[in-house]
Order: C-alpha cells, then sequence, then structure tokens
C-alpha cells in the first residue's frame, strides 16, 4: 500500500483546511464564538485574528515539541499558550480603550479554551511535519475566519441594521439575529451554501454531511458471522489497497481453515470472528469508559466517522469481486446480515489513511473529470 | 437552609432561563457533536458538571482575595484559566494514579474540562456577582443544562434522520444548524428576550 501521509501536500491541506473539511460549518467544532459572540463583524474580527494565530502557535508548538508528551497533558498546554497571548492581548487592548474587548465579553478568554485549536493539534499537528501543520493552521485559521466574518457581517447587517459601525438600514430589521438563534440559523444557512458550492465547483469532493446517531452493539468474544465471506487476494501476493488489505490484516477476520473447493479464480474463503476480548481485569475507569467507546480527538468528527465496507457480489460459478466503498458513519464492528445477493461486512480501519486515501480517491477523480471536460 | 435555596435558584436558572449551550453557545460544539452518541451522555455531563462546580467555587474562593477581586477581567481570566488547568491536571493525575484509566478516557476528559461551557462557569458567576451558593448552583446547573442540551438534540436529530422531506441541500449539518437554532429560539423566550424590536 502507498504512504497515503507522503501524498499529502500543502495545496490538498490547504483546500481541505479551508473549505472541503470547513472546521465550523462541516466539522462543526469552535461554534461558540461563532454563533454566540460573532454578532458584529469587529468583534468577528478580532476572534478570528486571535484563533488564526493560537492555531498557528499551537499547531507548530504541537508538531515541533510536543509528540513525546500524553495527549492529556497536551490538552493542558494548548489552554496555557491561549492564555499566555490572550489575556496579555485583552490588558493592552482594554487599556488603549479599545471597545472591542468589551463588546466581546467573556467569549475573548474564552477562545483559550476553544475545541477548534484543540482538535487540529491532536488529530493533525502532532501526527505530522511543522511544515504541514503551518499549512493545517493557516488554511483552519482562514477557514475559521471567513465563516465568522461572513456570519458577523449578515447578523450585524440584519440584526442591528449597520457594517461595522456604520449605519446602512434606519432601523433593525431582524434584532432577533443578534442572538445565538441568530447565529445557528446563519451558520444553517452558510452550510448548506458550502455544500452547494463544493458539489458545484468541486464536484470531486461532494459528501452528505452526515450527522447521524451512533448505534453500536456490544461484541461478544468468540461469535462469528452467520455466513462466510468470500475475498479474492490479488495474484502477486501484495497487499491489497485499502480496505482490502485491512480486511486480511484485521485480527477480526481469519481465513477458514476448512476451504471450499468450488471456489475458482483464486477465491479464498474467509470466516469473520468478532474480535477476543483482552485479558485481564479491567480498571473502574475502562469499565466507566466502556459505555463512551471511542476516542474522541481521533475518532469524533462527523465527517471522519467512516469505515470501509468490503463488499463482495457474487455473480455465479463461484466468481467473487471486491469491491471498496466507503461509508458515513457506518457501525464498525459490526457483521451485517446478509442483503440480497451481496454479503456486506463493515471493517474498522485506520481512518487517517483511510481519509487520507479518499483525498487521493478524489483528487484524482477530480483530475480525470477535468481531462474528460 | 437560605444556602439550599440560592443554590437551587442558580442551578433552576442556569438550566431552563440562562440555559449555557442553547442561550450562551457554550459547550455548542461538545452538546452537538456528543448528541450523537447517547450512550456518553451520562458520563460525559457529569465530568462537565464535576469540573464547571470545582473550577467555579475555587475561583469565587481566590475573588474573596481584595487583592484578586480589585484586578481587571485581563488578570481573571488568566487565574480562573490557571485555576481550571490545575483542576483538571491535579484530577487526571488522581486518576491515573488510583484507577489507572486508559488514554481514551483522559482525553474524554481532557474536552470535557477545556471547553468554552466550564471556563465560562466562573467568568459569569464574577460578573453577576454570585457567592458560594450560587456558584456551586451553576456548576451543577451546568452539567444539567448540558445534558438536556444533548437529549433535546438527539431527539431532534433521531427526527432529522428519518425525515425523507428535507431539501438535499440542507440535509445533515445545515438541517442540524437550524434545529439547534429553532432549540435556542425557544430558551430564549424563556428568557423573555425580544425577538423584534
Amino acid at each position: 500500500m502507498p504512504d497515503a501521509k507522503k501524498t499529502l501536500t500543502p495545496s490538498k491541506v490547504f483546500l481541505f483546511g479551508t473549505i472541503i473539511k470547513n472546521p465550523i460549518l462541516v466539522q462543526v467544532i469552535g461554534l461558540c464564538p461563532a454563533v454566540a459572540a460573532s454578532s458584529s463583524l469587529t468583534v468577528a474580527l478580532l476572534l478570528s485574528f486571535v484563533t488564526t494565530i493560537l492555531l498557528i502557535v499551537c499547531e507548530v508548538l504541537a508538531s515541533a515539541l510536543l509528540k513525546p508528551l500524553p495527549s492529556w497533558f497536551r490538552v493542558a498546554v494548548y489552554m496555557i499558550t491561549g492564555l499566555l497571548f490572550i489575556c496579555p492581548l485583552m490588558y493592552i487592548l482594554d487599556e488603549a480603550g479599545f471597545s472591542v474587548v468589551s463588546d466581546a465579553g467573556v467569549y475573548l478568554p474564552l477562545m483559550a479554551a476553544n475545541s477548534v485549536v484543540a482538535l487540529r493539534c491532536e488529530k493533525f499537528a502532532v501526527k505530522r511535519s511543522v511544515f504541514l501543520s503551518f499549512y493545517d493552521a493557516v488554511a483552519t485559521g482562514i477557514g475559521v475566519s471567513s465563516v465568522l466574518m461572513l456570519s458577523g457581517t449578515i447578523r450585524e447587517l440584519l440584526g442591528f441594521g449597520t457594517v461595522a459601525g456604520k449605519a446602512v438600514f434606519e432601523s433593525a430589521p431582524v434584532p432577533a439575529l443578534t442572538m445565538p438563534f441568530g447565529g445557528f440559523v446563519v451558520l444553517g444557512f452558510l452550510a448548506a451554501f458550502l455544500k452547494k458550492f463544493i458539489s458545484t465547483f468541486l464536484s470531486g469532493y461532494s459528501y452528505d454531511m452526515p450527522f447521524r446517531i451512533k448505534r453500536t452493539r456490544r461484541r461478544r468474544p468468540g461469535r462469528t458471522s452467520e455466513q462466510p465471506v468470500l475475498i479474492e487476494p490479488t495474484s502477486s501476493g501484495e497487499p491489497l489497497p485499502l480496505g482490502e488489505s485491512t480486511v486480511l490484516s484485521s485480527p477480526a477476520i481469519e481465513p477458514d481453515a476448512a476451504s471450499d473447493p468450488s471456489l475458482s479464480g483464486g477465491a479464498v474463503r474467509f470466516q469473520i470472528h468478532e474480535a477476543p476480548k483482552e485479558s485481564g481485569k479491567e480498571s473502574f475507569a475502562d469499565v466507566f469508559y466502556n459505555s463512551m467507546s471511542e476516542d474522541l480527538f481521533a475518532r469524533e468528527e462527523a465527517f471522519d466517522d467512516i469505515a470501509a465496507e468490503v463488499k463482495t457480489e457474487k455473480h455465479g460459478g463461484g466468481q467473487f469481486t471486491v469491491g471498496t466503498e466507503t461509508s458515513p458513519s457506518a457501525n464498525s464492528d459490526i457483521v451485517k446480515p446478509a442483503r440480497d445477493e451481496a454479503e456486506r461486512v463493515v471493517i474498522p480501519v485506520d481512518l487517517d489513511l483511510l481519509e487520507e486515501e479518499e483525498i487521493n480517491r478524489a483528487l484524482k477523480k477530480d483530475s480525470e473529470g477535468g481531462k474528460d471536460g | 437552609m437560605t444556602w439550599f435555596f440560592d443554590m437551587t435558584q442558580a442551578a433552576l436558572f442556569t438550566i431552563f432561563i440562562q440555559n449555557l449551550v442553547f442561550n450562551g453557545g457554550y459547550g455548542s460544539s461538545e452538546a452537538i457533536r456528543m448528541s450523537a452518541k447517547p450512550k456518553r451522555f451520562l458520563p460525559f455531563s457529569i465530568m462537565i458538571a464535576f469540573f464547571s462546580t470545582v473550577t467555579a467555587v475555587v475561583c469565587r474562593a481566590l475573588d474573596s482575595i481584595k487583592e484578586i477581586s480589585e484586578q481587571g477581567e485581563a488578570v481573571h481570566s488568566a487565574i480562573f484559566g490557571a485555576v481550571l488547568i490545575l483542576i483538571y491536571i491535579a484530577t487526571a493525575l488522581i486518576l491515573k494514579l488510583t484507577l489507572a484509566p486508559n488514554k481514551k478516557f483522559l482525553s474524554t476528559l481532557g474536552i470535557a474540562a477545556v471547553n468554552t461551557l466550564v471556563f465560562a462557569a466562573p467568568l459569569i458567576n464574577r460578573r453577576a456577582g454570585y457567592g458560594y451558593a450560587e456558584s456551586v448552583g451553576t456548576g451543577i446547573g451546568s452539567g444539567i443544562a448540558f445534558i438536556l442540551a444533548l437529549m433535546l438534540i438527539n431527539a431532534g436529530l433521531r427526527r432529522l434522520e428519518a425525515n425523507k422531506n428535507i431539501p438535499p441541500l440542507f440535509k445533515g449539518t445545515p438541517a442540524m444548524f437550524l434545529y439547534v437554532a429553532m432549540l435556542s429560539l425557544a430558551f430564549a423566550g424563556f428568557a423573555g428576550s425580544p425577538l423584534f424590536a
């Protein structure tokens, strides 16, 4: 399998940070300043500046120095860094008599605890080079800033009848838009607009922006699926592409000892087993955490909540083809029952690699579409 | 007894009138993202309530010191932020040494501690001039307000997921934002905020 991380270029990082995976409209992080504080353009400008600087400082710091530290401790470091930047800035602006500090209210110091900084640092910066982390920070900063300023302008115009303090309307058309309610409404329409923009101009990256309830089933050790799944390996014996190679390397899948002689074309019968439960006494915290199942920092985002589905379709004569598709919010670790002629198995994969594989696939599709056009 | 009533009043005010998630937008990212995972509602809300209560009480105690209470917003924010970080690190270390939690648990603890909802509690208390009883009430109320927000958003997500009449452009995140906007509007009504001039 090619090293997907090597194919992550600054331009891709930039495109994804600003538009495709916009932190506020797609990843739904850093909402607090967007819905509550950015009710005017000047406050939105201040918050955008603070967020972008914080992102750059924290991501570069995380990538360069914080990798050896445990994740739980790094979160505290991000907040300390935020406070060290924001509090002196507040003091200076306050002393200089800028009213924007009082307009921003408690939301300015709250930027130190903004989830967008911690999430981008944990999800991206600690796994990548300083160079790419810097690009990601700038891109994410632009993505956040553009939403904050758009939202701030629309809400100030309709909520106060002004833009940057200058009167446009004689009276405020919809004062309610200055409340958090208005922030959510504006974000809803901006998210729909972004979706349309991506599907029109960047069709290769179009997706559903899913937000689904996670329904998980408890695993029982030693439980097997009712029906075997057939997977066709490559003739060279090399690892298969993403989904398939994950299948082959997954501890949950073992070749069935009693292979079926009726199979042709080099197909191998695999039996799906549930992964055995780890031995050893579980601590109280483990039991407590089992109800929470996944690492929030690594897997939380709805967009990333993707599992590879290896779909085997029966064509007749014992021939099987393997296709890979991705499905948002698919429930990992669940063996689904046979559906008509096809059997579907959902397999947990390395989501980071999958994400990058998707980027590459989308770029390829995009360039092919461009050639055709 | 007055202490109890002050605390309950502040808690009820935080939950229903000044619901921090819907009326203030605090912790709204965490609320929306967590609402899709019903099994995590209770533990995460308990963590939020714990951190906001302890932070609010410690910050209130510090604010009773004359040298600190005379300082401006910037210094207060720095002190309250430092208190939150210290409480988080102390809690994480105590849990690590006593219960040996896994990495995921500690990451979740970090998200519950370092978010705008928890950090906002002492800052709002100071602005409102709350005493100890109200600070405790706000802390507990934050946790309950958070779980109420989770349940309401979750109920909406289920309906949005099942609704086939949503225009394709608004399916998913846009519809979810608009649904949360309606909830926010309802809570603004409880607070008596005027919608139109």
